[in-house]
């Protein structure tokens, strides 16, 4: 039965395009000039020492070579006049003219080099050296080296303090990002601008992109205002440059294996465990002793559904090149990647990217260019949500007494013959997760700058981006259970439209007057949203062909609804004065105003000041002695940003109709009521934080940055709780949404660099690490409670914000062990000389009477978990070694805790984890022939039951289903080999071939299925994102796929 | 030049923009300012406040009103965490938002009722007077019954004739003002409510608060305040007056008992009249004898009634009897209190034993399905029907409660009737009443009363209205504020012969002491997370504390 489809027609377009583009661009790549060979050695300046491995290339090209061991040099070259730029890790690069040289000789000067790169600050770039705010920049080489198909785990373990999880390790699944904790209730995922504009991270290749600059502080984010307090993640694609075009091709095919298996009970233990829960709440055994003797195995669910080496691959072609009036940077790019499990062909991710970026001088002082990306990605997947539409959850703790097949049952699936509530997931995966979801993105701007005056430029960017959703759902009838089944078939198709516009205009004058540097910059932004949307759902038979809406049989059901508006709008004025004196002493002070049409009247405009300073001081006379210390930068800044409601018209008093219908004869009217109570008072979350930090080389190879920082995020708007009087707090009647609360986050990064070359052996090893402390000081009606139904059906709320813990904490009883006796329990008494637990049994957990009143009940819950890592730490070694490279990245997380729930506990059927075979339990018979005691079992796992106990073991939350989550992750091991070492003169600059390996290794004492978990806030029905905060929740939580990869660098 | 041309351009792109750009209201949806404008609008608005009506959920009045009451216990899963025995018991419920829903959706509402009351003036209703007046008296009548409905629950709540804000929270409402605002609200709806008889309503007005259902709800209010608090005069209302509004509605309304009892509801039909496969012998939801229903509906429709999907039997479906969650199972001593040729004994019960189903443990194995207390006897009159091995209506049986409720039928009207005319000294009428009811119960007049007692007519309320939402007000208001008279009421001991089902799991007893009831006066708490959000404006019911 397990089927794997062909490739679809995507892939057979797609790599036809690559090919034949690569057949053109390789056929006319020829060679006509006359040679010219140029050699010489590179040096250190300062020590003449030669400088193994310097690159040497023509400028404008990658035409060139490295230098040897020796630091001597041959270039043969086709023209004079070019340039060669001389360049090696740590030193100030070198360019020179040749003339009629044919003999060049170049002393390097040591420098902080990446001091000097440019790094994306907003609305500008900006020196490294004089950055004054938190910022981190990644850079395309070192993304690439994680070969994720995704951009979010690209990034993962390269920056301290951005901390991104996936929500769930299906392909196509979405990502959490924080940056420095989270700082409020809502959604605290950063502003992602790509290339200026608003956008998805799951739209990109990270073959595309240039640089990844992440906002961590205030101040460098307060540039963007009202959209700023999860901190901004600006992401510039590739540009083109001046020179021979470059092609370049990367590919990479791979298969992919779950890492781990949940340890399930097999049949025979089940069936004991079983038998066993029945005896101990009084009741005959389910099973003859005779049927458990004769089980197996039975069937293993997560290896029917486990899809064996998965194919994973990836194509990129991107070319670059120009001229000085016009340069371009175009790419084509496929991914394509199956779930590690799989049930015909229903997890599946692929994405198609076109990108198109260029630039043109049309005048000496007018440039003018455009970046364009689309994107069509089509995700198939598996449930993997809640606990109704979660696969893995049912393959977990279905029966094993359950066949997968039964060529006796009507559809050719096993039935539960024990419990017929019990389903077989696999027939549940045939039949549900039809759902095929289709996403077209186009994102882009077009721009142009004008010089008006040597340093004074008005650059005016039109940016936008149109996406279109397209999903269709069709769900046939079916029986699983007298419980669980489809009656009529279902076909859904929905489709929306969102466009998105903003018009940037920017005024930048930079001046320099003696060794005073002025760069200061004004500008106006415009931002409009407007959205479009149908669902269409119909019930009916469904016709032998592909089904759309119209090609159902229909019974009288069908639901259409469409709606479609404006969905928010921004209009923002923002300035920022950057100084600088002699490049010792800086200070950079903006400020933004916004407008926003989510506000009302009272408080639409927001206004948000930062302000930052820096001091070289390694460039002090006092400091010039000490010769360990290249360069040390102190850092400090301060600032404000803020963050809006997630929906609009919050604050307004509108009417609605959905829910109100009712029937008066035999028609249905439509009933409309206020909404929501208006709060035109309703502002901005603020944001305010302070960050300290320095920046420092020494030692010639070594680098380090520190930042401390404190941020105060107050006024959350959140959902007040009314009392239900009001009326207001009924259904479809929403209560007001208010602004309160207030979050701490507390932490400091560090970031370690050591790079340095022992002959033609490079080393660059960087680790970085972040501390964060969440606190939450004031919550408005005292506690924001989590969602009840969470872990099962009826499961208790066990996640919160409260004041004086972390936000979404795990809340729950504390337990002290299994009570082994009745006399234990019987002498587990309170003040008043009571059992605290006189209903439970020997073999039932013992709960701690927290607050000491001798009773126990919620008030005794408390604080016994913490979602939210303490530390978040990276680890990357690089090394390479004439044409080997070798390297590797390790990230891990420390400090927070997963709490797991892998059965229906209100049920008593579901299969249990092999722990369980360590309970406490009653030993069957002693030596005489009597039934003895339980005494010293277990004191850890309590007794199994039929869900029934009155002590409800599992289903009175506490400290049982919390775990550590720490976890130390290989995340990406490389070694590849460079050709062109081998074949200097061969007509391409690379050809590297390399083997990966992805998430090789987890080091952790974890036993599900993943330490990395990411799920815990859901959508709603109405599609909106609830309990944003909540995090940490493994009910079956999809694991991270280790692959293992073949790939090619090629570049031309 | 160029550049100054340019720079102009550019310069006026961004001046053209202002801040209006960001006045931005929803295109497609309404807010209340602009909302009330048309007749149509007021038609849209007032529908909104019967939609409360749907909102009923797992603790609702009637669920409560059965349980706590000598007809059922709580029963549903072995593993259900013991609220619905609770109930049963008189005990502290578990959980700070317990009744939660039944406080915050009738409240939602009053809320509805006087939004509309409060922005139905803003409406142009030239040449439409008379409908202004219809709706606003529907209106009143639906606040007037959320307000009963609360006050039944919870004893003297805040009466709200007008919207609040969040910080302006009313203390309680002593019982005669907040009665008496409900009844100013019904009496407006008898005299300005739809008040055609029953042949000649119009089919789009049926669910709406007639005029008749004003008069039969000012009957049950009455009746209840002048019983709980012991008080026949409300305000200057009195016995007389609510007498003569029952009997406009037996005389006027046109509304009379349809011929066979079991022919009421679906299931009772399908079990007692048509057998599997007919149900023509159905009286339909809207028929001559339902005074007032809500009106629930099927398919595509979130809202069902949940008191369906509990009783049903758990996790199992037989023909006619849908599955449902095993709750609220019927006690022995209703069974038995029935006349064996009484047609209402299994048109109201099931009985596992009698239908000759509990022989082969196959067919429902209570043990399996981990039912709590059972008794064996289930509800049956608003069971979920399956037939022909179907559900009915949606897929989900979870959705599938769209009966209607009956709120109050001509039965009712008629023992009312019966109850007001004894008091008031006219036995000769009262037995007419009675006796018409148990001519249809019984088939023939064999079972007629020559006289009766007080007593009586409450036996014949209990038999008549099992299971429907009546019974545990009418001990209430029997007690006349002598609440030590529910020890022996409420008090009922497991007599079950529970032989064949000893192994059942966690049979918990169906045992109850009506002494729990005493101090708390028969009412339920309020949440006290309401409490807690109230700020301390309001105190719990007293034996909650």
């Amino acid at each position: 039965m397990k089927i794997r489809l062909k490739q679809n027609w995507h892939y057979y377009l797609i790599m036809h395009s690559i090919m034949v583009l690569l057949f053109f661009i390789l056929s006319s790549h020829n060679v006509n000039a006359q040679e010219i060979t140029i050699s010489g050695t590179v040096t250190d300046k300062v020590s003449g020492e030669p400088l193994a491995g310097a690159s040497v290339l023509i400028k404008g090209t990658m035409i060139g070579t490295a230098t040897n061991a020796d630091g001597t040099y041959t270039l043969n070259i086709y023209d004079s006049g070019v340039t060669l730029v001389f360049s090696y890790i740590g030193y100030q690069p070198q360019e020179i003219l040749v003339t009629d040289q044919t003999v060049i000789d170049v002393g390097l000067a040591f420098i902080a080099e990446d001091m000097e790169e440019i790094v994306v600050v907003g609305y500008g770039v900006q020196k490294k050296k004089l950055v004054t705010g938190a910022t981190s920049q990644v850079r395309n080489e070192d993304l690439v080296k994680n070969n994720a198909n995704r951009l979010e785990s690209s990034l993962q373990g390269l920056t301290p303090g951005m901390i991104i999880v996936k929500q769930s390790g299906q392909p196509g699944s979405d990502y959490n990002i924080s940056i420095r904790g989270l700082s409020s209730p809502n959604d605290n995922n950063p502003l992602v601008l790509i290339d200026g504009v608003p956008g998805n991270l799951n739209t990109l290749n990270p073959s595309d992109i240039e640089t990844v600059d992440v906002l961590k502080d205030a101040a460098s984010a307060a540039i963007y205002g009202s959209r700023a307090a999860n901190g901004v993640i600006l992401i510039t694609t590739k540009k083109g440059k001046a020179g021979e075009p470059q092609i370049t091709y990367d590919a990479y095919y791979g298969i992919s294996n779950a890492s781990k298996k949940v340890d399930m009970l097999n049949a025979k233990e089940y069936a004991m465990i079983m038998n066993e829960a029945s005896t101990n709440v009084g009741n005959d055994p389910f099973f003859t002793q005779d049927y458990i003797d004769n089980l197996g195995e039975g069937t293993d669910w997560q290896e029917e559904a486990y899809n064996k080496n998965a194919p994973v691959q990836s194509h990129y072609l991107g070319i670059t090149g120009g001229t000085e009036i016009s340069t371009y940077s175009i790419s084509l790019s496929y991914n394509n990647e199956e779930g590690i499990f799989n049930y015909e062909d229903k997890s599946r991710y692929e994405r198609i990217g076109v990108r198109i970026n260029s630039e043109h001088k049309i005048k000496e002082y007018l440039k003018v260019g455009e970046n364009l990306t689309y994107t069509n990605r089509r995700v198939h997947g598996l449930g993997v949500g809640n606990q109704y539409n979660n696969f893995l959850r049912s393959l977990i703790e279905a029966s094993p007494l359950i066949d997968v097949y039964d060529p006796d049952v009507y559809d050719g699936f096993g039935r539960s013959s024990f419990n017929d509530q019990q389903i077989n997931p696999i027939a549940s995966m045939h039949y549900n997760f039809n759902e095929v979801k289709k996403y077209d993105d186009i994102i882009g701007d077009i721009y142009a700058e004008l010089e008006i005056v040597p340093g004074l430029r008005l650059r005016s960017d039109f940016g936008g981006s149109l996406s279109f959703n397209h999903i269709s759902n069709a769900t046939d009838s079916f029986i699983l259970t007298p419980a669980t089944y489809n009656a009529i078939p279902i076909y859904e198709q929905d489709m929306e439209r969102k466009f998105y516009y903003n018009i940037d205009n920017t005024l930048t004058y930079e001046t320099i007057f003696g060794d005073h540097n002025i760069l200061a910059m004004a500008g106006m932004n415009i931002q409009d949203n407007r959205f479009f949307k149908v669902e269409g759902r119909i019930e009916g038979y469904l016709s032998n062909i592909e089904p759309v809406l119209t090609n159902v049989t229909t019974i009288d059901t069908a639901i259409l609804k469409g709606d479609y508006g404006k969905g928010d709008s921004r209009f923002s004025y923002f300035g920022r004065i950057s100084y600088n004196y002699k490049e010792k002493y800086m200070t950079t002070i903006s400020l933004r105003r916004d407008a926003s049409s989510r506000f009302g009247q009272n408080n639409r405009v927001g206004y948000f000041p930062a302000v930052s300073a820096g001091w070289a001081i390694s460039e002090e006379k006092f400091l010039e002695s000490v010769n360990w210390l290249n360069y040390m930068k102190i850092r400090a800044s301060w600032g404000q940003n803020g963050k809006e409601p997630s929906q609009p018209y919050r604050f307004l008093a509108t009417v609605g109709s959905l829910d109100r219908i009712y029937s008066f004869g035999s028609g249905r009217q439509v009933g409309i009521s206020p909404d929501i109570l208006p709060n035109q008072n309703l502002k901005w979350e603020a944001s305010t934080q302070t960050n300290i930090g320095f920046d420092s080389r020494f030692l010639n190879n070594f680098r380090f940055t520190f930042d401390w920082y404190r941020k105060n995020s107050k006024d959350w708007i959140v959902p007040s709780t009314v009392p239900g009087i009001s009326g207001i707090a009924g259904i479809s009647t929403t209560n007001p949404y208010i602004n309160g609360g207030n979050v701490i986050n507390t932490g400091v990064e560090f970031e370690l660099g050591y790079i340095k070359n022992f002959g033609d052996l490079m080393i660059d090893i960087r680790a970085n690490m972040a501390h964060n402390k969440n606190e939450v000081t004031e919550v408005p009606g005292e506690v924001i409670n989590g969602s009840e139904s969470v872990l099962y059906n009826g499961s208790e709320e066990f996640y919160r914000v409260e004041e004086g813990y972390p936000l979404g904490y795990f809340w729950g009883f504390i337990t002290n062990g299994i009570f082994q006796t009745q006399e234990e329990i019987d002498s587990y008494i309170g003040l008043n000389n009571r059992s605290m637990q006189r209903t439970a049994d020997p073999g039932d957990v013992r709960r701690v009477d927290f607050n000491g009143d001798s009773v126990i009940n919620n008030d005794d819950k408390t604080m016994i978990g913490d979602p939210n890592p303490d530390f978040i730490y990276g680890f990357n070694v690089a090394l390479s070694w004439r044409g080997f490279d070798f390297s590797m990245n390790i990230q891990g997380q420390a400090g927070n805790q997963i709490v797991r729930a892998y059965r229906m506990e209100e049920r008593f059927y579901g299969n249990y984890m092999t722990d369980i075979l360590d309970r406490w339990h009653w030993i069957d018979v002693n030596e005489n022939g009597i039934i003895d005691e339980g005494e010293g079992t277990s004191n850890t796992m309590p007794r199994v039951t039929l869900s029934s106990e009155s002590n409800q073991n599992w289903r009175k939350f506490g400290d049982l289903s919390v775990h550590d989550a720490d976890f130390l992750r290989v995340k990406s091991i490389n070694i590849g080999y460079d050709f062109k070492s081998l074949l200097r003169n061969a007509p391409f600059q690379r050809f590297r071939i390399y083997i990966s390996a992805t998430n090789l290794l987890t080091i952790t004492k974890y036993d599900g299925l993943d330490p990395e978990v990411g799920y815990g806030s859901y959508y709603d029905d109405e599609g909106l994102l609830q309990d944003a905060y909540a995090s940490g929740i493994d009910i079956g939580f999809h694991p991270a796929a280790r692959t293992y990869l073949i790939g090619v660098n090629v570049t031309f | 030049m160029k550049k100054i041309i340019l720079l102009v351009i550019i310069i006026l792109l961004v001046l053209s923009c202002t801040e209006d750009f960001t006045e931005r209201l929803p295109t497609t949806s309404s807010i209340v300012e602009n909302f009330y404008r048309t007749p149509a609008d007021a038609t849209q608005a007032i529908t909104s406040v019967y939609n409360m009506l749907l909102h009923d959920d797992w603790w609702c009045s009637m669920i409560y009103s059965e349980i706590a009451s000598d007809n059922c216990t709580g029963g549903a899963g072995t593993g259900d965490g013991g609220g619905f025995t609770s109930i049963d018991r008189g005990m502290q419920l578990p959980g700070p938002s317990v009744n939660q829903e039944a406080w915050t959706f009738y409240y939602g509402g009053i809320y509805r009722a006087n939004v509309y009351l409060e922005n139905e003036e803003l409406i142009d209703w030239t040449g439409n007077e008379a409908l202004r007046l219809q709706y606003q008296a529907e209106a009143r009548f639906l606040r007037a019954y959320f307000h009963f409905y609360l006050t039944r629950m919870f004893g003297e709540i805040p009466a709200l004739d007008h919207t609040i804000t969040p910080d302006d929270i009313p203390g309680r409402t002593p019982a005669e003002e907040l009665f008496t605002l409900i009844m100013d609200d019904l009496i407006f709806c008898a005299e300005n409510g739809l008040s055609a008889s029953y042949d000649a309503m119009k089919p789009e007005n049926w669910g709406r608060a007639t005029k008749w259902a004003a008069e039969a709800m000012i009957a049950r209010v009455y009746m209840y305040y002048s019983g709980y608090y012991n008080d026949t005069d409300l305000n200057g209302f009195t016995l007389q007056d609510t007498r003569s509004y029952i009997d406009d509605i037996i005389i006027n309304s046109g509304h009379d008992l349809v011929p066979e009892f079991a022919s009421l509801w679906r299931v009772p039909t399908y079990s007692e009249l048509g057998g599997d496969t007919s149900i023509d012998a159905y009286a339909g939801e809207v028929n001559r004898e339902v005074i007032w229903s809500v009106r629930y509906n099927p398919s595509g429709n979130p809202y069902n009634f949940p008191f369906l999907r509990m009783i049903g039997p758990r996790n199992t479906n037989i023909e006619p009897y849908g599955q449902g969650w095993g709750a609220i199972p019927v006690l022995p001593s209703l069974w038995n209190a029935y006349d064996t040729s009484d047609t209402r004994r299994t048109a109201t019960i099931l009985s596992w034993d009698d239908e000759g189903l509990v022989d082969t443990l196959l067919v429902y194995n209570h043990v399996a399905n981990q039912q709590a207390q059972y008794s064996g006897y289930n509800t049956k009159k608003y069971m979920l029907a399956y037939v022909n091995g179907q559900r009915e209506a949606t897929p989900d049986w979870q959705r599938d409660g769209f009966e209607d409720y009956i709120i109050i039928r001509f039965a009712d009207v008629l023992l009312m009737a019966a109850e007001l005319h004894f008091i008031t000294g006219d036995e000769g009428t009262a037995l007419g009443h009675i006796n018409k009811v148990r001519e249809r119960a019984f088939g023939d007049d064999s079972h007629n009363y020559n006289s009766i007692s007080l007593d009586d007519i409450f036996a014949e309320r209990k038999l008549e209205l099992a299971c429907e939402g009546i019974r545990y007000w009418d001990i209430l208001r029997s007690c006349k504020g002598d609440f030590t008279k529910l020890v022996d009421i409420l008090t009922y001991i497991d007599d079950t012969d529970d032989g064949d089902y000893s192994n059942s799991v966690n049979l918990q007893s169906l045992d109850a002491d009506g002494s729990n009831f005493v101090a708390k006066k028969g009412l339920f708490p309020i949440p006290e997370s309401e409490l807690e959000l109230m700020e301390g404006v309001i105190e719990q019911n007293s034996g909650y504390e």
